[in-house]
């Protein structure tokens, strides 16, 4: 076997010709490449998936921070208030149903139950379900108030304070706005 | 001077663009090759290295169907072959995964039956070396395939597989001897 014309096809060698000739059918055919995907086509599912992502991604930030919200406002209110050692709340936290609960099952007293059930729920899953149940039963908003603490007094105090600007602010704004428009009256009759 | 036709009577030079070779000459001259163009020289230089790397895996009548697989899958991804030194080697292993693809999906296939008459006579030498090309191990057929039915040179295999050229030598010089074995050649 010449190793020469095997390895650069210089020289001949007789044997290998031959399996060159024979096996040449097999040989690539060189013809026009494939054809390729047009170049113009949008891949919509993409941009779909892509566009629903974007939405999802938004309305979970949006829940969050409605969730966030209110999770804050309802901690900063009663949160810390532990059930089990203020009866009285807990009866005018709970709703008919509970009350319906309590007379069916003779398991412990309410009492208990209670402060089980608010070691067990996270809070803001608690502050969900009581602000369902303060929906159906509304509660007077001083009793709230006094279980302030005092950073939550100062919070609130503040906010009070702002609510107070604004509304003056506004009071002055509606005060132009009349102003302008009895302004307006008057000189639209001298006209006439 | 008004321009009329007997005016334009020189003309500096003609370039024949229907010619792909010379659209690809000037491309590579200006150094800006569109995608299509580049693809088209791709399949040009590299179809016989992937059409040889098919062959030594599958079945005949699949490997015209996977080979243009491969270039479609090559194609979709070229922009992030950054080597284009390495362009081959990179077909290779596109095909070799594509030939493994093609065995672990479950393609259903029909077999034929004895009434189908196929004309053997001329197939029938080809068809037996290449079968016994076929049943060496994976090192040496590759090698032989690109060898013997591409056309390829040592050195071009090397160079386009990335393989190491004292392998390649010696992966031609052990299958030929194994070839010899199969086919039930006497070494004169």
């Amino acid at each position: 076997m010449n190793e020469e014309y095997l390895w650069s096809k210089k020289g001949s060698d007789r044997e290998i010709e031959t399996f060159e000739s024979l096996l040449s059918e097999f040989r690539f055919k060189e013809g026009p490449p494939p054809e390729l995907p047009a170049s113009n086509i949008v891949n919509v599912g993409s941009q779909f998936k892509s566009r629903f992502s974007w939405a999802a991604l938004f309305a979970t930030a949006a829940a969050a921070v409605v969730l966030g919200v209110i999770w804050i406002a309802r901690s900063t209110g009663d949160g810390n208030v532990d059930v089990a050692n203020t009866p009285a709340r807990t009866s005018s936290v709970s709703s008919g149903n509970e009350n319906r609960t309590e007379a069916t099952n003779s398991y412990g007293p309410p009492v208990q139950k209670a402060s089980l059930r608010s070691l067990k729920r996270p809070r803001f899953v608690k502050t969900i379900f009581r602000t369902r149940r303060e929906m159906r039963n509304p509660q007077p908003t001083v009793a709230k108030a006094e279980n302030l603490t005092r950073d939550e007094r100062y919070a609130y105090d503040r906010l009070m304070l702002a609510l107070s600007i604004t509304g003056s602010k506004l009071k002055v704004v509606q005060d132009t706005i009349d102003r302008k428009s009895d302004l307006d009256q008057r000189s639209n009759r001298n006209e006439k | 001077m008004p321009i009329n036709e007997n005016t334009v009577t020189c003309q500096p030079f003609h370039l024949d663009l229907q010619s792909t070779d010379r659209k690809h000459e000037i491309s590579e001259r200006m150094g800006e090759l569109d995608i299509e163009t580049e693809f088209e020289l791709l399949y040009k230089k590299y179809g016989p290295l992937v059409h040889g790397v098919l062959l030594a895996r599958l079945p005949r009548d699949e490997v015209q169907d996977v080979l243009q697989e491969v270039f479609l899958g090559a194609f979709k991804n070229l922009r992030s072959l950054r080597d284009k030194d390495a362009a081959g080697a990179w077909l290779v292993k596109l095909a070799r995964n594509h030939a493994a693809n093609f065995y672990r999906s479950s393609r259903k296939t029909e077999e034929l039956g004895d009434t189908i008459e196929v004309d053997r006579s001329s197939v029938n030498g080809a068809a037996e070396v290449l079968d016994a090309i076929k049943s060496m191990p994976d090192s040496y057929r590759e090698t032989l395939i690109l060898r013997l039915v591409e056309g390829l040179t040592g050195d071009e295999i090397a160079q386009q597989t990335g393989m190491k050229a004292e392998s390649v030598r010696v992966n031609l010089h052990r299958g030929m001897k194994k070839l010899r074995e199969r086919l039930g050649i006497k070494v004169g």
